[in-house]
């Protein structure tokens, strides 16, 4: 194989293009896992706010609808996931799966009903690269990072952003209290139940923008099976980032390389004659979250991790 | 999972009643009751948001519904196809309503099934036996180690590391799915077939059919699991061992219940379960080994499990009836044209009600 | 703060006629309680009195059924922790309300409105917090977090909280619970010299000595009723006792009155049914925390190891009980080596234990009574076989335990959540020592119980002993150890610094020990 060939300028660029749904996903998961809930629903509303993003432009041939389409649909199932988590209080593994299994039936049936299961698939436009100028010039990095759909951009500063929530602004102290010593916030009058609400919206919105940065920004169509389970490593990055949203971005955006560079390796070197058969490209990806992930839990998962996390929050009768 | 930091007080816990408090009506009292009781509400709402979704499809929603049930219970055929269906999805949920219990959160069912089926169709093919019943059994248990070895690679991770085991069993589904997909597209290929399938499995090693009733003797295995099941999760120390597990694992590691190799064994069990459904698709429905034996079951079972409450009986129910969604949802959409999609979009919205009534269950 | 003065001042809070009910049980009925500038005020009574209920309801984290709150002569409703501290009113509790992994300076700021977290913010509160320390004695680094501070300065931080708000009444819940007797001396003169200053003071206690030497006034609450408030200076230690628990129990405080226990004739020095040699281990931060432990209990003989909460007493159950790997050391029963046994090795060689922490690793509480008094042994006779569970000899065997220990239930089949502590506390001794074991580690078993519940804990305990049970008492009430213990041993970071027999057991010098102070100086 011609690694020369295939470790060029284009592999970073897809891969940082692709890694951005999972990214904004995962700094997403971070935030509402910060705050002590568990959401496992986030592959149904990767996928769902794909549909959603994915109508809305195909509607009305613009990206911007098309962006609040699917930041509605990812907050308005992050509104459900908080109806059963943070005020019914039940299982909140349960009601992450449940939610997946909701998401994909659901959004399965609104797409065949609108477009058929006829094998010519309704495509959008795609997203023109905007170059910005100056910073597009510099050599490597900038056809790399500065030269990609508007997409790209938005989810670059959001992911950054978070980042700036959870250790510059008061919301983020509140989020880090509520998650890590619930019955503190409590005392020091923080509504716990109310900031994990909105934390949930808020990694629902990224969630659903995450979904439509896939179907729209990168894929430019919209399949029942979009996400692949992109959902479900954007949590495990965020045990890979040991609950730091920088760190997340980046596993993140090393998981999106990985996943580039098997598609690369898979077209450079002709999949039927290949040594290596193709689905252990495939595989790839995932047996790496894998692995990556239990390395991180035996070594410090522990510390880091909110200690509320996954637990309801319950006011204590006091004797 | 919190740390034992030295300021924490235990938990208080309400304090004592002097008499036994009231409940508004004594039947309610009883835990099956609600629990029961609950199930059929959520079914009940479900149907009508289903209802609506029909409409929506530009259907008429009783009609759809009268289609549905005779396409699922109408005729010898769909009966049938009814109980061939529901045969994987009782033996998977078995599995999972066991390791639920133990709150070890089996999500990779679906790759168990495929390691299981791939383990089988291999011996069933490659072994130079003749007699039937041997090949047969052999198939059997070789899916059923195999599925136990791959949901035993994650219950190894999680009890030796605490490594999530809803993340690593889901990812491996995709691994073993891709593993699959490689052996019949390369060793295990069909030579003769003009589409992408496996081998055929030999006559001999084929599941004996029912033919008036359309069923394989599959169907006998996952009924006698049911027995044991219950049995197992009631009436044995381990099934106990597991309740313990499930609601208090510090507890239950003082008391003296072995959790790691608890969790283990709940996930090997559950696993072998799960490859023992993938065992019987092979050699009772699809005869070879075709990227269709499986039609999301290891997650439909998951549903299947939660419906019927992680009881054994409750899962016999829970698949009879998801599978009679699911065959009849499949005529359905022929006769009324609809979307067999829309059968998965219920079953989604049945499970978010099913939660919401679960609420209700705890006194 | 002249008695001339507190006189003419109005009380600063007034509650009137406060009555609350948790679903059918009433933890306050028609209590009234008033506190002054400058003053410093002991709130007495039991475990379940209601002392902490009705400084929630002040605190604004339960509110009333019935009943009104003045603050200066006005009624108000506080409906909150953030509406209680607007109102001046600050409360430090006995698990400290902060968050461990936030440092001190940011702490203080959860709850406080703005948008950014800017340095400015930041370095105003470092700024605040430096001024609050000189004045007060309360020095602490602003930039530590919380995990790594001692308990004794965590409770500084939660002092520095309330008085960072301008508090004007401090409420302080059982605030010596968990310090060394070198840090409750100083304690107090840094809350008189607040007192002086003008604040009010409220002390929730359960400690006579306390209330006498460093309060003026003292309210004495019995089952949610306020049974009297007086001057401290006016009641004996005997009244104010008596109060507490009401005179149709006659009962004293003082061990005097208690039946000391019979050494047990059988105290044989032999090498010890429990033996543990240079034990070493970790605790959750990776610092050592038990160093060089090493001691043996015989049979028939109570050894109990005192100390202040958080010397290492939660580490040392968890190794002795295989529920924590130590670095290094031995531990053996009857010769046996167990060091690195799992609990269920240690439950089959004959040992048990009673966790301090009783919901979380002594009980499950979703499951009955009666499972929860034979759960650790279910597939054995006569309560199941390996391969089956025998639910009537269960029963039998629950009912039979239910009787011998007092576990007051309606149905063997209710919940142990709908228990109290006391009562629960009996479910976890039913089942420990309702079995024949040699060695049994009781950590904590009277924490949270009432005066009945705890006499019965030690009554039990001692006839164990005198079954020729080894028991080593894990304790933080230094009364429990003097009562029972034929050996004590004092644990202090980490460390047994002192140990003495029955006849020799001196309280001034074990309190001195635990808080690091042994004949020739300070150690470690």
């Amino acid at each position: 194989m011609d690694w020369g060939s295939i470790l060029g300028i284009a592999l970073f660029r897809s891969g940082l293009a692709f890694a951005m749904p999972t990214a904004l996903a995962a700094v997403g998961e971070t935030v509402g896992e910060r705050a002590g809930v568990l959401n496992l629903g986030l592959e149904g509303m990767m996928l769902s706010g794909a549909l959603a993003g994915f109508l809305g432009d195909y509607w009305t041939g613009s990206v911007v609808v098309g962006v609040l389409a699917a930041v509605g649909c990812g907050i308005a199932l992050a509104a459900i996931t908080a109806t059963l988590s943070v005020v019914l209080k039940t299982e909140q593994v349960i009601n992450g799966i449940a939610l997946v299994i909701f998401a994909q039936g659901m959004s399965q049936f609104v797409y065949e009903q609108l477009f058929g299961q006829g094998s010519h698939a309704p495509v959008v436009q795609p997203l023109p690269d905007i170059r910005i100028p100056g910073l597009g010039s510099i050599p490597g990095l900038g056809p790399i990072l500065f030269n990609q759909n508007a997409l790209f951009y938005l989810s670059l500063v959001l992911s950054l952003s978070v980042w700036l929530l959870v250790y510059r602004t008061r919301f983020g102290l509140t989020l880090r209290a509520v998650g890590e010593a619930p019955a503190a916030a409590d005392a020091a009058g923080l509504h716990v139940d109310r900031v994990r609400w909105m934390a949930l919206l808020v990694c629902g919105a990224m969630a659903g923008l995450g979904g439509m940065v896939l179907s729209v920004g990168d894929l430019s169509l919209f399949t029942a099976d979009v996400t692949a389970g992109r959902g479900w490593v954007a949590i495990a990055l965020v045990i890979f980032g040991r609950w730091n949203p920088l760190f997340v971005l980046g596993g993140a955006l090393l998981f999106g390389l990985t996943d580039a560079l098997q598609i690369q390796i898979q077209a450079t070197s002709g999949g039927i004659n290949s040594s290596i058969p193709y689905e252990a490209f495939q595989a790839l990806p995932y047996l790496l979250t894998i692995v990556v992930m239990v390395i991180v839990t035996i070594r410090s998962r522990r510390d880091a991790q909110p200690a509320a996390l996954g637990v309801p929050f319950l006011k204590e009768v006091q004797d | 999972m919190s740390g034992n930091r030295t300021w924490e007080q235990p938990a208080p816990v309400v304090a004592a009643e002097e008499k036994e408090p009231i409940v508004a009506a004594p039947w309610l009292r009883r835990r099956w009751v609600r629990a029961w009781g609950s199930s059929i509400g959520a079914t009940v709402s479900a149907l009508l948001v289903g209802g609506l979704l029909i409409r929506a499809a530009g259907g008429r929603p009783l009609s759809a519904y009268r289609d549905l049930l005779s396409g699922a219970v109408g005729s010898n055929y769909a009966i049938g196809q009814l109980l061939v269906l529901a045969v994987p999805l009782l033996i998977i949920g078995l599995g999972l309503s066991l390791a639920f219990r133990g709150r070890v959160w089996n999500i990779g069912a679906e790759g168990q099934l495929y390691i299981g089926a791939l383990a089988c169709g291999s011996l069933a093919i490659g072994l130079p036996l003749h007699t039937g019943w041997l090949l047969m059994g052999l198939g059997l248990v070789a899916a059923i180690i195999g599925g136990a070895m791959w949901g035993g690679l994650v219950g190894a991770l999680r009890a030796q590391w605490g490594v999530n085991e809803i993340i690593t069993s889901l990812l491996l589904n995709y691994v073993g799915i891709f593993l699959f997909d490689y052996v019949i597209r390369v060793p295990l290929r069909d030579p003769a077939a003009s589409s992408l399938e496996g081998k055929s499995v030999p006559g001999i090693a084929q599941l004996p059919q029912l033919p008036s009733f359309y069923i394989h003797v599959g169907i006998f295995i996952a009924a006698a699991l049911v027995p044991v099941l219950a049995y197992v999760m009631r009436r044995t120390p381990f099934g106990f061992r597991v309740r313990m597990l499930g609601l208090n694992p510090e507890a239950a590691r003082t008391a003296g219940v072995a959790t790691k190799r608890l969790i283990m064994n709940l996930m090997v069990i559950s696993g072998g379960l799960a490859g023992l459904a993938g065992g019987i698709q092979v050699l009772g429905v699809a005869f070879r080994l075709d990227p269709t034996i499986s039609q999301n079951y290891g997650y439909t079972a998951i549903i299947v499990a939660l419906l019927g409450r992680l009881s054994a009986l409750g899962t016999l129910f829970a698949a009879i009836f998801i599978a009679g969604l699911t065959v009849g949802g499949q005529a359905m959409s022929v006769t009324d044209s609809l979307p067999y999609s829309l059968v998965s979009a219920i079953e989604g919205i049945f499970v978010v009600f099913l939660l919401i009534a679960n609420r209700f269950i705890r006194a | 703060m002249s008695m001339r003065d507190r006189n003419q001042a109005p009380p600063r809070v007034t509650m009137i006629n406060i009555t609350k009910h948790f679903g059918r049980v009433t933890a306050l009925s028609g209590v009234d309680f008033s506190i002054a500038a400058g003053e410093v005020h002991a709130l007495l009574g039991e475990n379940g009195a209601g002392k902490t209920t009705l400084m929630n309801i002040l605190y604004g984290l339960v509110t009333p059924d019935d009943g009104a709150i003045l603050v200066d002569g006005e009624p108000v409703h506080v409906r909150g922790p953030a509406q209680a501290v607007a109102l001046g009113i600050g409360m430090v509790h006995q698990n400290f309300k902060l968050v461990p992994t936030l440092t001190v300076t940011e702490n203080m700021l959860l709850g406080e409105r703005g948008v950014f977290l800017r340095h400015a913010d930041l370095e105003a509160v470092r700024q605040r917090l430096q001024e609050l320390g000189d004045r007060f004695g309360l020095e602490v680094d602003p930039s530590a977090r919380v995990w790594q501070l001692s308990v004794g300065e965590q409770q500084r931080v939660d002092i520095l909280r309330a008085l960072y708000h301008d508090v004007s009444v401090l409420i302080l819940d059982e605030p010596t619970a968990n310090l060394a007797p070198v840090e409750i001396e100083q304690l107090f003169p840094k809350l008189q010299a607040l007192a002086a200053e003008g604040l009010s003071i409220i002390l929730i206690t359960h400690h006579l000595g306390e209330v006498a030497e460093w309060t003026d006034r003292v309210t004495v609450l019995r089952r949610g009723k306020n049974v009297s408030t007086l001057r401290s200076n006016e009641a004996s230690q005997e009244d104010l006792a008596r109060l507490m628990v009401g005179p149709e129990v006659s009962l004293a405080w003082t061990s005097s009155r208690h039946t000391v226990p019979t050494p047990s004739a059988e105290v044989v020095p032999d090498g010890g049914v429990l033996q543990v040699s240079g034990l070493e281990a970790r605790g959750d931060r990776g610092t050592l925390v038990l160093r060089e432990v090493s001691f043996s209990v015989s049979r028939g003989e109570i050894v109990a190891i005192a100390g202040v909460e958080g010397n290492g007493q939660a580490e040392l159950e968890e190794v002795l009980y295989g529920l924590r790997s130590p670095v290094r050391g031995v531990v053996t029963l009857n010769g046996k080596d167990i060091t690195s046994a799992e609990p269920a090795q240690r439950l089959q060689c004959g040992m048990g234990l009673i966790p301090s922490d009783r919901f979380r690793r002594g009980l499950i509480a979703e499951l009955s009574v009666s499972h929860n008094l034979v759960y650790d042994r279910i597939d054995r006779a006569p309560f199941g076989s390996p391969f089956s569970l025998h639910s009537k000899a269960i029963m039998s065997g629950a009912d039979e335990l239910t009787r011998r220990f007092g576990i007051r239930i309606w149905r063997l089949t209710q919940a142990v959540s709908t228990l109290s502590g006391g009562n629960a506390q009996r479910v976890v001794l039913a089942r420990i020592l309702g079995q024949e074991l040699c060695c049994i580690v009781a950590a904590q078993p009277t924490r949270g119980l009432d005066v009945g519940a705890v006499r019965y804990v030690w009554d039990q305990l001692d006839a164990a002993r005198q079954r020729g049970v080894a028991i080593l008492l894990i304790s933080t009430d230094l009364d429990e150890v003097l009562e029972l213990a034929d050996r004590c041993l004092t644990l202090y970071r980490g460390s047994l610094v002192k140990s003495s027999a029955r006849g020799q057991m001196n309280r001034e010098q074990i309190g001195l020990a635990m808080g690091g102070v042994v004949a020739g100086g300070l150690q470690a």
